[in-house]
């Protein structure tokens, strides 16, 4: 014997839809390979606006790299352990910029 | 499908795609999903995925605005916006390659006379101006100058041909003309010296003629004076003129 259950459901809280949410900016920290500056690895972190170019050719899209908290996280990300994927070490802080991830 | 990198990466050829800035932050972030591993075959992971790195790293390298940077330096700002901030200064402030080319033919100039009142001067007609020399008008100039110092016998008849020289070149030959005719007057003066050289050496002959009619051929071992006197030389109480008395 075999029995069926039909449930009928209604979300409560219908949220918003992922498509109609704006996409979160990120900022993206692009090094040198200590082995070689030719070849680059790059980090993605949250973005505070106030990082962001606001004159200048690169103005909105630009990051100055020479901010404290920037100078900060990219000493921190030179000096230490961090390598890219295929472990290279990474270098210096060499550009940053606004990334809209999708 | 995982994606394979090109046999022929890299090229070593690149192409140059304007991005607004408004625009710059989506494109890079499309990017972000070929530093994925899961998109590319095995193979092709490692030089996929510094391939992508390189080219995020280029996305703040903003070559359009330094090629522009290049051109306007290479163009030269026009002196009227000298003054103007670098951030407010458009591309009508800066000079054309026709600005540049007519600047350039303007340095020929025209002249109100002389060799150059109907054509435009060159540098190779300023050289044959420090010459003294024309081409056109002329040739040859520098013959005349060389018939002056050779065939001359006189300052006078140099200088008539020097009066006759810049009668001509200032029809045609203002500018080298004058320097011709420096180099004539020069060439005069040094006839009109040899000219008096040769003077003084036969007034030289001549004197020593009539030197010689009056003493005879060889001069006296004495002179006049002590002919006249004797031998005692003269002193304050005895002269010349007494002892003559």
């Amino acid at each position: 014997m075999r029995y069926a259950v039909t449930f009928r459901a209604k979300d409560s809280d219908p949220g918003m839809p992922r498509s109609a949410l704006p996409p979160p900016n990120q900022a993206r920290l692009v090094f040198q390979l200590s082995s070689d500056a030719s070849i680059y690895e790059s980090v993605l972190i949250p973005l505070k606006s106030e990082w962001v170019d606001t004159s200048g050719p690169l103005a909105g899209f630009g990051i100055d790299i020479t901010q404290s908290d920037i100078d900060s996280l990219g000493d921190a990300i030179t000096d230490g352990l961090f390598t890219n994927p295929f472990a290279d070490d990474i270098g210096v802080l060499v550009s940053a910029h606004v990334e809209m991830t999708v | 499908m995982r994606i394979v990198l090109p046999s022929n990466y890299p090229t070593g050829e690149c192409i140059l795609v304007p991005i607004d800035t408004g625009l710059a932050p989506l494109i890079a972030g499309m990017l972000q999903q070929f530093t994925e591993k899961r998109v590319w075959e095995q193979d092709s992971y490692h030089d996929g995925y510094l391939a992508i790195q390189g080219v995020i790293a280029a996305m703040t390298s903003n070559c359009t605005g330094a090629i522009v940077d290049e051109l306007r330096a290479f163009r030269g700002i026009k002196p009227e916006f000298a003054g103007t901030p670098i951030e407010e200064q458009t591309s009508d402030m800066f000079n054309s390659l026709n600005d540049l080319l007519q600047s350039t033919l303007a340095l020929r100039g025209i002249m109100d006379d002389g060799w150059f009142s109907d054509t435009y001067t060159t540098i190779k007609d300023v050289v044959q101006v420090t010459r003294g020399l024309d081409q056109t008008n002329a040739v040859g100039m520098w013959d005349t100058v060389k018939d002056l110092i050779i065939t001359s016998s006189s300052g006078a008849s140099i200088l008539t041909n020097i009066a006759d020289l810049l009668s001509d070149v200032s029809e045609t030959a203002v500018e080298g003309g004058l320097l011709t005719a420096l180099i004539a007057i020069e060439a005069s003066n040094a006839a009109i010296i040899q000219q008096q050289t040769l003077l003084q050496a036969s007034t030289y002959t001549t004197l020593n003629s009539i030197l010689a009619a009056l003493r005879g051929v060889d001069p006296p071992e004495d002179n006049i004076l002590q002919a006249i006197r004797g031998t005692t030389a003269s002193d304050e109480t005895r002269n010349v003129v007494e002892q003559l008395l």
